[in-house]
């Protein structure tokens, strides 16, 4: 992906964080991964200052203490934390997910494919998408 | 008598009549005319005198004060004389002159007369502001006179005053002296010139007879009536001089003045050192007086004149507008008697207008005594008519007791006919023996206290007929003020017939409260049994509103438990297959053909699992979650799904007649079409597939159909395709979930609509469903 920041991974499921992980590997990604469990750690690293800047971030939505769509309500309340491009990768298809998620101005909505090798076009089309798109520096 | 009147009236009859004919207007008019005339002449006559006496009076006060003027003015005027005399020595201009004669006692000489004044005459001004001397005379030291000034040119003076005595000159001295100088009156004043030694050089004398000039000049007499004269003071006065000797000449005794003259002042005028004793009086002709007097009284007089016409024409206009009014006051009354009372019109005698009213005054006392009379006649007569055909029985007594009115209805119900119970005591003829000693009582009550328990109310009691039989009644009696005395007002009515039927009524009641009591006790029961059953009833309704919220706490939880247990479960799964994948890739040099056909299995049935917790996803949507109802027009719909199913190029799918809009969640409907197109397409066995979407209208719903050619279904299949994951394809099929069918028809039945199927195996199948159209 564009440039060498890490890509901050907050999902909860240990295979999720090994499947993300892999499929990158596949696809030669070679950004460091930053995971964090559920929405407080993704927003305690987001303001730790030593802590690179992720370029982009991987969402869950279904996650223990602050799940995705709350982790949203804050990190789009902050100034430099809404600039970061969050893709949402969920198993969810409930659609108030998708709207809730859209309202607080995501990049994408992925639905998590149960098949592996679906799962590896769907960080392959990220990987382009967000290596084609212009960003702000 | 009578021969006696009729010729009276035969006398007397043109002129009563002309009397009573005469307008009241023109009546009043002369009245005023002939009392105003009389009393103004009465007035004039007593007025004019008393004028007159009251005129002379103030004429004669007037005079009085006139004459006092008179004398003030002489007075004044001798006295200016005197003082001249003083004036005139004290003149430088002829001090010196006196100083430069030298009149020698002894030498002859010849008085010096002038008509023109000399030069050593004062100037005219002095003369005016005090006297005017008619001689003026410069004396020698000895007494004689030397030079003469006289004022009137030609009126030489008196001898005597050209040779004056010593008396003269001595009296004259210091004050004005009144000289009679051959029976005339002279005022003379002299002043002698002293040299500083106090020796006596000249001496001025000035003189002027006291005739008609020097009166009227001194005194000014200017009006004509205005005379003054001066009178001897003797026994019989007369005239010695006066202001007009024409009126008044010298001599005249002034007894013989008073009859034509009013006559005042006349003062004794005297003057210390006077020859004699005169008087000034004031007299004024009584034929001025009398002109005065005339003047005053016809000025009065003319005011009278004008001031009568106008009282009389303003109580002529009073009496025509009184006139007025009574003449409207006739026309009134006489329409009130026609209108009103209903009189004839009437010819009044003629006569003025207080005679009419009077006449029709009468008319109309008549007429109202008459109508009364009509009246009280006519309210008897309906008085009687409703007495008379009264229902019920009247009867009146008097405050004795005694019957006065007996009504033919009386007559009927008691037997006793109108004659024989009129005057009859009525306790006596209609009431049973044991009441009696009650009524009499009530009645005296109520004649000593004015009051009574019996009156104002009705009552029933027993009464007594003639033949001594006893009835029930119904009576009410009322007190009446009859002029002195009271009368009491019986009405009866016979109840008899009322009170039999109301015992039967009676007995009926008792009957019908005994069945009713019955009636009341089974119902009761009954009641009661009902009370209980509802009670019942009501415990079930609870234990079912109980079940039911339940029921869809149970359902809610159910939803949710789908959709977390599917969340959750989707999870692990996906581990499973990412993990089956990686070993089958990872270890792939490790596993043998068996290892990575089961692996390849294990990955299958995760996509079929997968699969099956979409399908319970899906199922579990519908319904929790809802979506905006909407117009849809279904043939967007149903190119949508088709669009969206892709069927292979072997497969038609058409749509045969037009599709409706319907109002639904567009979700929702686009979810049935493409589940049963797609089933359709999946369960084609033949080369040529083909599809039709069909829709009719059925009774207030759409009723669209999807018929296919495909392998049929089995009729023991219709009812199972609709349950969940239930699936006539194998297992192993892996897009066959047994979800679709039974999505399909939650669907339809949520919106009130049906579904069912109808099949041939190897032929085809149609699938129905109805959508209701509003």
């Amino acid at each position: 992906m564009r440039g060498k920041r890490p890509i901050l991974l907050v999902e909860d499921d240990d295979v999720d964080v090994m499947t993300v992980k892999r499929a990158l590997k596949e696809i030669h990604v070679t950004n460091r991964v930053e995971v964090a469990k559920n929405g407080e750690e993704a927003l305690e690293y987001l303001r730790d200052h030593i802590k690179e800047e992720p370029c982009i971030i991987l969402l869950d939505i279904n996650m223990p203490r602050m799940n995705g769509i709350e982790f949203l309500k804050v990190a789009k309340q902050d100034d430099l934390l809404k600039m970061i491009p969050v893709v949402v990768l969920t198993t969810s298809r409930e659609e108030q997910d998708k709207v809730e998620s859209f309202k607080l101005s995501v990049a994408g909505y992925m639905v998590k494919p149960v098949d592996y090798q679906q799962f590896v076009d769907v960080m392959r089309t990220i990987n382009i998408y967000w290596t084609l798109s212009e960003m702000p520096c | 008598m009578i021969f006696k009147k009729d010729n009276r009236n035969f006398l007397y009859a043109p002129i009563t009549t002309l009397y009573k004919r005469t307008s009241l207007t023109i009546k009043a008019v002369a009245l005023t005319v002939i009392i105003g005339l009389s009393l103004w002449a009465l007035l004039d006559y007593a007025q004019s005198s008393k004028l007159n006496k009251i005129f002379y009076i103030q004429l004669f006060d007037k005079l009085s004060e006139q004459a006092m003027e008179d004398r003030l003015r002489l007075d004044r005027y001798i006295k200016s004389f005197r003082k001249l005399a003083d004036l005139m020595t004290s003149q430088k201009d002829v001090d010196n002159y006196v100083k430069n004669q030298n009149w020698s006692p002894d030498k002859p000489f010849r008085i010096k007369f002038y008509h023109k004044p000399p030069s050593w005459f004062p100037k005219p001004s002095l003369f005016r502001l005090l006297a005017n001397p008619r001689y003026t005379f410069l004396l020698d030291a000895g007494g004689n006179v030397r030079e003469v000034f006289l004022s009137h040119r030609g009126e030489q003076p008196h001898p005597a005053l050209l040779h004056p005595s010593a008396i003269i000159l001595l009296k004259s001295h210091e004050q004005s002296y009144i000289a009679s100088i051959d029976n005339a009156p002279y005022l003379i004043a002299s002043e002698p010139f002293v040299d500083s030694d106090g020796k006596k050089l000249a001496t001025l004398m000035l003189a002027s007879p006291i005739d008609e000039e020097f009166l009227s000049t001194s005194i000014g007499t200017r009006t004509p009536w205005h005379l003054v004269a001066l009178i001897s003071s003797d026994q019989d006065p007369y005239i010695l001089t006066s202001s007009n000797l024409v009126e008044l000449p010298s001599g005249t005794p002034l007894s013989s003045l008073r009859e034509r003259y009013l006559v005042t002042g006349q003062e004794a005028f005297d003057y210390g050192s006077a020859e004699y004793y005169t008087k000034l009086v004031t007299f004024m002709s009584m034929k001025e007086a009398d002109s005065l007097t005339s003047s005053v009284i016809s000025t009065g007089r003319y005011q009278r004149n004008i001031i009568a016409p106008v009282f009389i024409l303003t109580f002529a206009f009073i009496m025509l507008w009184v006139t007025r009014r009574i003449n409207r006051l006739n026309i009134r009354m006489s329409d009130f008697s026609q209108q009103t009372l209903g009189g004839q019109k009437k010819d009044l005698q003629k006569g003025d207008q207080l005679f009419v009213l009077e006449n029709r005054f009468q008319l109309l006392t008549k007429e109202v005594l008459e109508a009364r009379e009509l009246l009280k006649k006519q309210a008897e007569e309906k008085t009687s008519l409703i007495v008379n055909n009264a229902f019920d029985a009247i009867i009146t007594m008097d405050d004795k007791g005694a019957i006065t009115t007996w009504n033919p209805k009386a007559e009927v119900i008691f037997g006793w006919t109108r004659d024989q119970a009129v005057g009859r005591i009525t306790f006596d003829t209609i009431i049973p023996r044991h009441y009696i000693g009650r009524h009499e009582q009530g009645i005296k009550y109520f004649l000593s206290v004015g009051k009574g328990p019996l009156f104002y109310k009705q009552f029933q009691i027993t009464a007594r007929h003639r033949d001594g039989h006893e009835f029930p009644v119904e009576l009410s009696i009322s007190p009446a003020r009859s002029e002195e005395s009271y009368i009491f007002i019986a009405i009866i009515r016979d109840i008899t017939e009322r009170v039999k039927a109301e015992e039967e009524l009676a007995k009926h009641r008792i009957h019908l409260r005994q069945m009713v009591k019955e009636r009341t006790t089974e119902l009761k029961m009954s009641n009661e049994q009902l009370q209980k059953e509802i009670i019942k009833h009501k415990e079930a309704e609870e234990r079912k509103a109980q079940l039911l919220a339940e029921v869809e706490s149970i359902n809610q939880e159910l939803k949710n438990f789908a959709y977390i247990v599917s969340h959750d479960l989707k999870a692990p799964l996906r581990a499973i297959g990412s993990l089956a994948n990686w070993i089958s890739t990872d270890y792939a040099d490790k596993l043998d053909e068996e290892g990575k056909d089961q692996l390849d299995m294990l990955i299958g049935r995760v996509h079929r699992m997968n699969a099956l917790i979409n399908g319970i996803l899906e199922y579990s949507r519908v319904g929790r979650v809802k979506e905006e109802k909407v117009r849809v027009n279904l043939i967007e719909i149903v190119t949508e799904a088709i669009e969206m199913i892709a069927p292979p190029e072997n497969i038609e799918i058409t749509v045969k007649n037009k599709l409706p809009a319907v109002i639904c969640e567009r979700t929702r409907i686009l979810e049935v079409f493409q589940n049963l197109l797609s089933n359709a397409v999946r369960y084609i066995d033949k080369p040529e597939g083909m599809i039709t979407i069909a829709c009719a209208e059925d009774n207030g719903f759409w009723r669209f159909s999807v018929s296919d050619n495909g392998q049929g279904i089995d009729e023991k299949y219709f009812e199972k395709i609709f349950q969940i994951f239930q699936t006539l394809a194998p297992s192993e099929t892996p897009d066959s979930t047994g979800v679709g069918l039974t999505l399909v028809k939650k669907i339809i039945t949520m919106y009130g609509g049906k579904i069912w199927v109808e099949s041939e195996p190897g032929k085809g199948s149609t699938f129905f469903f109805t959508l209701p159209k509003e």
